[in-house]
């Protein structure tokens, strides 16, 4: 079967030859024929210029694409004749504390590519809580499919794509030292905000990382309790739990390739040293474009709603099992991250 | 006498601390740690077993009766496997 067929959604397993994949991208991790496996799309021409991936691909769906489904070892073997760009930086977050805004500046960026939590990716990264002991085969191979996964989105869809830009779900951030042995010069940063705020956003709309029956097991791995624990926390005690561990995981695995931002400092001016961090010098226009993503609601892809900074309005309201939660399992991880901004 | 790897066994590299093997006609993955890694990327080079032993002693500080020996433990696992061949 030729790759370049149309293939229908049923998860099914295609041999592919490598070469037949360039310009093809790994979209999903699924099950297809009781195995884990990769799903891939064609995705020559596109520019992920959504705040989310997925939204990228829900506005090419009408398009007539291909899509495939290959074992694993497609993307092992398509990293080795993968001619893409290696990650310029990667974005770490806590959740709801302006990422959406500095990979809306990754955009502004003419040629840049960013990825924004990406499925394949997240969903790779998950097997790390559940499939993955330290040091067991299994790890090995996520390690290099993950490593594989990253390089084959990193492909010049348009031609001409020269930075490019991961930004992972907060959950990845779990996994900091696991992504730093893959990578172990390229920039992460860190963006993070005060855990009563947090809590207030997340409570408000509950992300799916929240929902612990939707992975049980990744979600106590998550939190830092046992399976049968997990479905019994309520929300806040869930939440804060899990920005407390992500503040501690970071603060345990910074380094001199790590840059630390409170949702506090972001600005125009951060948002163009988050760039120079990531080795990138913006032209004039790249920067205009920059001060204007600095100006707008992020998650707003038709880029009209004007950015307002929330921060009191979120304290204000939120709840004393709000405030409670944050100070028992977050605050002092916190403070301690932001300590650790202060004296740089 | 040399020692190849079958065509159709894939070997994907960690930071040269291990990696994995996968065998495309079976679909079976092999873990390789750091010295089978070694041995590996020496057999796709073309290197000869002595050529691998040698680079193995002078890696590990091991001798080289030693490294030969490792070396062929492991070429006889992979060719019992048939992710080798000798020639």
């Amino acid at each position: 079967m030729s790759v370049h067929q149309s293939i229908n959604s049923s998860r099914s397993l295609t041999d592919v030859q490598p070469d037949a994949l360039k310009l093809w991208c790994p979209v999903d991790a699924v099950i297809a024929e009781d195995q884990p496996a990769i799903e891939w799309m064609d995705l020559h021409g596109v520019d992920f210029r959504e705040p989310f991936f997925n939204e990228t691909l829900a506005r090419i769906d009408s398009e007539i694409r291909g899509r495939v489904v290959t074992t694993f070892d497609a993307v092992l073997q398509f990293e080795k004749i993968c001619k893409g760009l290696s990650p310029s930086g990667f974005i770490f977050h806590s959740s709801r504390c302006g990422s959406t805004m500095v990979a809306n500046a990754c955009r502004g960026l003419k040629d840049s590519i960013v990825i924004a939590e990406a499925p394949v990716i997240d969903k790779l990264i998950t097997r790390f809580f559940t499939d993955a002991p330290p040091g067991s085969a299994k790890e090995l191979l996520y390690l290099l499919l993950l490593r594989a996964t990253v390089t084959a989105l990193g492909q010049r869809l348009k031609g001409n794509e020269c930075s490019y830009f991961v930004k992972l779900a907060c959950t990845s951030t779990l996994q900091l030292a696991r992504l730093r042995s893959i990578w172990p010069t390229v920039p992460f940063l860190f963006l993070f905000r005060n855990p009563v705020e947090i809590l207030v956003s997340n409570l408000r709309s509950i992300p799916e990382w929240m929902r612990a029956e939707v992975n049980p097991a990744a979600a106590a791995a998550i939190v830092g309790v046992d399976e049968d624990q997990v479905a019994l926390l309520g929300a806040e005690e869930y939440c804060a739990r899990s920005l407390g561990r992500f503040f501690t995981t970071v603060d345990a695995n910074v380094d001199t390739r790590m840059k630390l931002l409170n949702y506090e400092q972001l600005s125009f001016d951060s948002l163009i040293a988050i760039l120079n961090f990531f080795g990138v010098e913006p032209t004039v226009d790249e920067t205009d474009a920059i001060r204007k993503v600095s100006r707008l609601y992020s998650k707003d892809s038709t880029s009209t709603q004007v950015f307002e900074d929330d921060s009191l309005q979120k304290r204000s309201t939120a709840s004393r099992e709000v405030y409670l939660a944050a100070e028992r399992w977050a605050q002092s991880s916190y403070d301690h991250l932001n300590a650790r901004i202060l004296s740089c | 006498m040399s020692v190849v790897p079958i065509k159709d066994v894939v070997y994907t590299d960690f930071q040269g601390a291990g990696g994995i093997l996968v065998d495309l006609k079976t679909k079976q993955y092999y873990q390789l740690n750091e010295t089978g890694s070694l041995i590996w990327r020496g057999l796709e080079k073309g290197d000869t077993v002595d050529d691998i032993a040698f680079e193995m002693s002078t890696i590990y500080e091991v001798t080289a009766e030693h490294a030969r020996k490792s070396v062929e433990t492991l070429l006889s696992n992979l060719e019992m496997r048939k992710l080798v061949s000798r020639s």
